[in-house]
């Protein structure tokens, strides 16, 4: 059967049709091209035509145009549209011209730059010029890294390295930074949250190396589409940059479906397993030998995937070979091996964590199911554009599983098609983080008095840091006067530095097995928790907080445990606020008091204990909406506070769609009079210390983020509320989601 | 496992502290300073902790520093002592060696720093030179007053470098000197290169680590130089003394530094004489010597004559001592390392006799029975051949073989290709005929 075939048995046969919640065809789009831009050096030229390119696509010609005239770019573009080239071009362009010129690239992972520099070598081979592109990370031999440090025009790193190995040690790479022409940051939409943050920092400190040695250079960034591209490079940059946004890449016709699958407990609001539908799904496709990508949220789904696929290969009498897992974990070079298999062909089916999303070239394939609500729009359009070969038809279906937010897709079809993607936040400024940047920069180098370095607040932030005996002011600047290396103690991927190492002592021989923030630690690695790590139950023997150590054995167990932790909101300082909402600074103390052991499937409880822990504080930014008593006077105090849980639990589960995040970057808090409004109150506040800026753009959402509450809420299928909607009726009571609504309603949401 | 959210309405909430938005406050809530602060090093056991630190105190501007650059300068004479030698007693031992002093040109260099993890954050605030004159040495002491005058401290250090031709550090190949070029860069001045940096750690390790456990300057100038250090200041204290010293402008803490630095520069010339004496004059006598390591620094000086006299020296007193140190047993490996790097030295000096009777010694005495016996009776096989002597070789061979035999499916077998070519190597010498 033909794709075209597939497709219409998927949208007849009464087994699958009456379950797809939307159906959408897309028309092809043409390429747009533009000619080789007559002012490139002509090897490039005769390169590009060797590899059978002899027009450019029209952002690629864009590109090439804008960063010749000066400035910095930004390249928003979908997914295989050939945006290596829009700085690869100018880059090689540069160093034939000029032997002198050296390039920085920067990609958020080795996963991701290994692929782009494979190409770029294939390129530079093919024009037979001596252009030196080296990759400078933790793998890179200590020999190696002499001659890369003299010598290499172009140097692919990523920015953790940039932070820890590059900056503290400039004086090694006065050639690179002297000549230091062009800045690549490729896969932009990376960089936001805490990780974003850094790397503004980073760069803030990169530009002013780059000052020092007297060299200027330009930055050409790419991202996937997001919804504020300008926003978010200008914010990472610290310069206005040019967008180029409209691509001439083509497109074949493509066929996108959301699908839900049957419910099989109305009360409790359960679906049919959304990996036993996907596979079920797709059983035509890899009979048909439609070449497919299937994308799951977890290793553990992936795996599943791969399995039930690999039987239903079996059952068909296909090659179970043929269909494989990738994700995080797998050796690079299986990584490798499955990557060329999909390009050639060979492997017919990969089911598929993140790991695989962007970035890495797979080539194009004819469909991608996407097994459960990846967490952004974003990903969203890029697990999908995996399918779609130039010209070919092709196929992509979102697979809803029960969890709150896909239910809300799926039942909400325009949010996908109609929503611009989510924005991208970074808080550059978050004081934290900016601290222990201007610790780094000083390092460097003296940070003179009033030099700029993000906000005005930087004196202040200086003297504490004098205070602290980190720097000394003399003469006009800060010198660091601390022993250690401050890059050191300082992850651009987590904002706290402080973790509890989670160790296995079953046997013999004691295993790390994972770790958990310090924040989190309280909750989930108390004594006599039962911790699951990969599906194995773990019961916590003894955890040493001062060595932030917790020691674990594994068991097999009826019970789970759930931590009771008494959260309290204290507002510091107000930034805004206006109709009902507000947001600033906040600090949250949480205080463990005691677990309940809690049965599976019944949840009975079956036990209990206290936490002895000591209290956390975490100082943040949060988002508080009040809803004041007088408009609700039915509601009685319990009834009242099942409401505000509801809504609580509600918001939580919405905000992901507005905030490019994770449901756990938020924490959420009630109160039936808030000390600080005096009113009933509900409180959305950032778990990373001192904010990346979600909680300001919950605010800035203010009443739209209720009216999608409040559709969550409704277009919910439960009878009395559910994990998918309010919360378990447990928490919020009988009448806990009637409640929410009726908050809701006398909340005035504007529709 | 619900996230940590569970409401606490009832409670009261503490009240409303005012609200404070000091930047100040606000980032020792967060606790931005990090652990930068903390000590690099824990003190050590016999110490109390830090005494040289005393509270810290208000900023203020280290006024009385002056322009910024000190420099301390000492003279120390020819009859002084340290330890066993004098001064001049040293230089002697430096020349007979047959290594040139020119008076100007040869610098013995030592840092002082405010940390040790390197990078660009590391200041060097002292410079510490010894150099020939005035009837002795002459201790030039560049101290960094103020850092914001570090141009012009680097800058009088470039001068008085540039006559220098030759340096002689502890460990300055990779530290002190790198991190001097990098403060250069950073001042935008290129250091004058030097012809030589002659690094001492490298002989020490050689000749040292292995009797005293450690090839640390302070443990040799104890056991070898016979020169204690007594109430001088950790290594370890020495940035958090600077720090207090910019902070409170307080001279005199950083008398015990300066104190430091001269020693260690005295010290670094008495090492410097005792490689000497050891690589001119290896037979001694000497105090505690690793003679493997003296015949390794021996044999790449081309001494190879020299070089193989320690290394035989070596196994003598392998043979009647069975540790080197304590906790570090000398096994057959050891001995067969430097057996083959004795050999070789008989090799380059073209004495094929030696090495046979290398061989034949080793082989004479006790035997072992294990892996290296075997080798070593392999190279008597050898050995014997060449000098024409088919049958003492095939008897050696035999012999090998047997214990190679004997050792299959032992903890420590012979390696197979070894135990291959020895069969061959006794089969064809019993079919009395060569290749």
């Amino acid at each position: 059967m033909t794709l075209e075939q597939i497709l219409e048995a998927l949208e007849t046969r009464p087994r699958f049709a009456p379950q797809f919640t939307a159906w959408r065809a897309f028309p092809a789009v043409p390429a747009t091209f533009a000619e080789v831009p007559p002012g490139l050096d002509p090897r490039l030229k005769a390169g590009l035509a060797g590899r059978g390119i002899g027009r450019l696509y029209s952002h690629q010609a864009e590109a090439y145009d804008a960063v010749t005239r000066g400035g910095d770019i930004v390249v928003v573009t979908p997914t295989a549209s050939g945006k290596t080239l829009c700085y690869n071009l100018p880059v090689l362009d540069a160093i034939l011209k000029h032997d002198d010129t050296r390039a920085l690239y920067l990609f958020p992972t080795k996963a991701l730059s290994s692929d782009q520099v494979d190409e770029l070598h294939g390129l530079v081979r093919a024009l037979g010029v001596d252009v030196r592109t080296s990759t400078y990370d933790g793998d890179t031999p200590a020999d190696a890294r002499r001659t890369i440090r003299a010598a290499g025009h172009i140097v692919v790193t990523n920015p953790d390295m940039l932070h820890t190995g590059i900056l503290p040690h400039h004086t090694k790479w006065l050639r690179l930074f002297e000549h230091l022409r062009y800045i690549v940051l490729d896969e932009l939409h990376h960089y936001r949250g805490v990780f974003g943050s850094h790397l503004a920092n980073v760069i803030r400190r990169l530009l002013r190396i780059c000052r020092f040695y007297g060299s200027a250079p330009q930055f050409i960034c790419c991202s996937a589409t997001i919804g504020n591209p300008r926003e978010h490079a200008e914010r990472l940059i610290g310069r206005p940059v040019t967008v180029i946004d409209r691509s001439g890449a083509p497109s074949g016709p493509r066929v996108i479906g959301l699908y839900n699958p049957p419910v099989v407990n109305q009360a409790l609001g359960i679906r049919r397993d959304a990996v036993r539908e996907a596979v079920a799904l797709a059983a035509e496709l890899l009979a048909g030998r439609v070449q497919t990508i299937f994308f799951a949220r977890s290793r553990l789904s992936a795996e599943l995937l791969t399995t039930y696929l690999q039987e239903d290969a079996r059952r068909r009498g296909a090659d179970p070979d043929a269909i494989t897992g990738y994700r995080a974990g797998y050796l690079p070079s299986e990584r490798r091996r499955i990557e060329a298999g999909l390009r050639s062909g060979a492997v017919r089916a990969v089911a598929a964590t993140n790991a695989l999303e962007l970035g890495i070239d797979i080539g194009q394939l004819a469909a991608s199911i996407l097994v459960g609500y990846p967490g952004t729009i974003a990903s969203t359009w890029q697990q999908m554009g995996r399918a779609g070969r130039r010209g070919d038809l092709s196929l992509a279906v979102l697979v809803g599983t029960s969890a709150a937010l896909d239910q809300f897709i799926v039942t909400h079809p325009e949010y996908l098609f109609r929503r611009p993607v989510e924005e991208a936040r970074t808080n550059p400024d978050n004081l934290l983080i900016l601290a222990s940047h201007l610790k780094c920069a000083a390092f460097e180098l003296p940070m003179r008095d009033g030099e700029p370095f993000g906000p005005s607040t930087l004196p202040e932030i200086l003297a504490y840091l004098q205070e602290e005996h980190v720097l000394h002011h003399d003469g006009d600047a800060w010198h660091y006067i601390a022993e250690a290396y401050p890059a050191e103690e300082i992850s651009l991927r987590s904002a706290s530095t402080e973790n509890v190492v989670i160790i296995d002592t079953t046997d013999p021989a004691p295993r790390v097995i994972g770790e958990v923030d310090l924040a989190a630690a309280p909750a989930f690695v108390h004594e006599d928790a039962i911790y699951l790590h990969l599906g194995q139950q773990h019961h916590v023997e003894r955890l040493d907080w001062d060595e932030r150590k917790a020691f674990v054995r594994r068991v097999n167990v009826d019970y789970y445990t759930d931590a009771q932790i008494a959260v309290d909101v204290r507002v510091l300082e107000e930034f805004a606020q206006a109709a009902g909402a507000a947001h600033g600074e906040v600090v949250v103390t949480f205080r463990p008091t005691i677990f309940k052991k809690l049965k599976f499937a019944t949840h009975e409880n079956v036990g209990s204990g206290t936490i002895r822990l000591p209290e956390t504080t975490l100082h943040t930014t949060g988002a508080w909406w009040v809803f004041p008593a007088a408009r609700t006077p039915s509601l009685r105090p319990d009834e009242l506070q099942g409401a505000l849980l509801g809504l609580a639990h509600a918001l939580a589960n919405v905000a992901p769609l507005y905030l490019m995040s994770d449901p756990r970057d938020l924490g959420a808090v009630v109160e039936i009079r808030s000390p600080h409004t005096g009113e009933p109150t509900v409180t959305l506040f950032e778990r990373v210390p001192g904010g990346v800026g979600q909680a300001e753009r919950l605010f800035a959402l203010g009443g739209e983020l209720l009216a999608a509450a409040r559709a969550l809420v409704e277009a919910c299928g439960c009878a009395e509320g559910c994990p998918s909607c309010v919360g378990p009726v447990l928490e919020v009571g009988p009448q806990g989601k009637q409640h929410t609504l009726h908050l809701l309603k006398d909340a005035r949401v504007p529709a | 496992m619900s996230p940590p959210d569970a409401p606490d309405g009832s409670t009261a909430s503490p009240t409303p502290a005012g609200v404070d938005a000091g930047i100040r406050m606000r980032l020792r809530r967060l606790g931005a300073a990090g652990t930068a602060r903390r000590a690099a090093h824990p003190p050590g056991p016999d110490r109390a902790a830090a005494p040289l630190i005393p509270r810290p105190t208000p900023a203020r501007p280290a006024s009385a520093a002056g322009d910024g650059v000190e420099v301390v300068r000492a003279r120390y004479s020819l009859a002084h002592r340290h330890g066993h030698s004098a001064i001049g007693e040293s230089l002697d031992a430096i020349a007979a060696h047959g290594e040139e002093i020119d008076p100007g040109r040869t610098v013995w260099l030592d840092t002082e720093t405010t940390g040790l993890a390197g990078g660009t954050g590391t200041y060097v605030f002292l410079v510490g030179l010894a150099s020939l004159g005035e009837g002795g040495i002459v201790i030039e002491q560049f101290l960094l007053r103020r850092l914001s005058a570090e141009g012009r401290f680097l800058a009088m250090l470039q001068e008085r470098l540039a006559r220098a031709r030759r340096l002689v550090t502890f460990n300055g190949q990779r530290f002190d000197w790198p991190l001097l070029e990098a403060r250069f860069v950073l001042a935008r001045l290129r250091p004058t290169p030097v012809d030589a940096h002659t690094d001492l750690i490298h002989s020490a390790r050689r000749l040292w680590h292995r009797v005293l456990g450690t090839h640390r300057l302070s443990a040799i100038e104890a056991a070898v130089l016979g020169a204690p250090r007594a109430g001088d200041i950790q290594g370890w204290e020495i940035p958090q003394v600077y720090v207090h010293y910019l902070r409170t402008a307080d001279r005199g803490a950083l008398e015990p530094v300066l104190a430091h630095n001269r020693t260690d520069l005295v010290a670094l010339l008495g090492l410097h004489a005792a490689v000497a004496r050891v690589l001119s004059n290896p037979p001694g006598p000497h105090g505690p010597i690793d003679w493997e390591g003296a015949g390794v620094l021996l044999g790449r000086r081309g001494d190879h004559a020299q070089a193989a006299r320690c290394f035989e020296r070596a196994l003598d007193e392998a043979d009647r001592r069975e540790e080197w140190i304590q906790g570090n047993p000398f096994d057959g490996r050891d001995r067969w390392r430097i057996l083959r790097r004795c050999v070789r030295e008989y090799r380059l000096m073209g004495a094929a006799r030696r090495v046979r009777e290398r061989w034949e010694k080793e082989v004479s005495r006790p035997p072992q029975r294990d892996r290296y016996h075997a080798q070593a009776l392999m190279e008597v096989s050898r050995a014997r051949e060449a000098a024409l002597d088919d049958r003492g070789a095939g008897v050696a061979a035999a012999e090998a073989l047997a214990i190679a035999r004997s050792l299959d499916g032992s903890r420590a077998p012979c390696p197979p290709l070894f135990v291959e070519r020895l069969r061959r190597r006794v089969a064809r010498l019993a079919a009395g005929g060569r290749r």
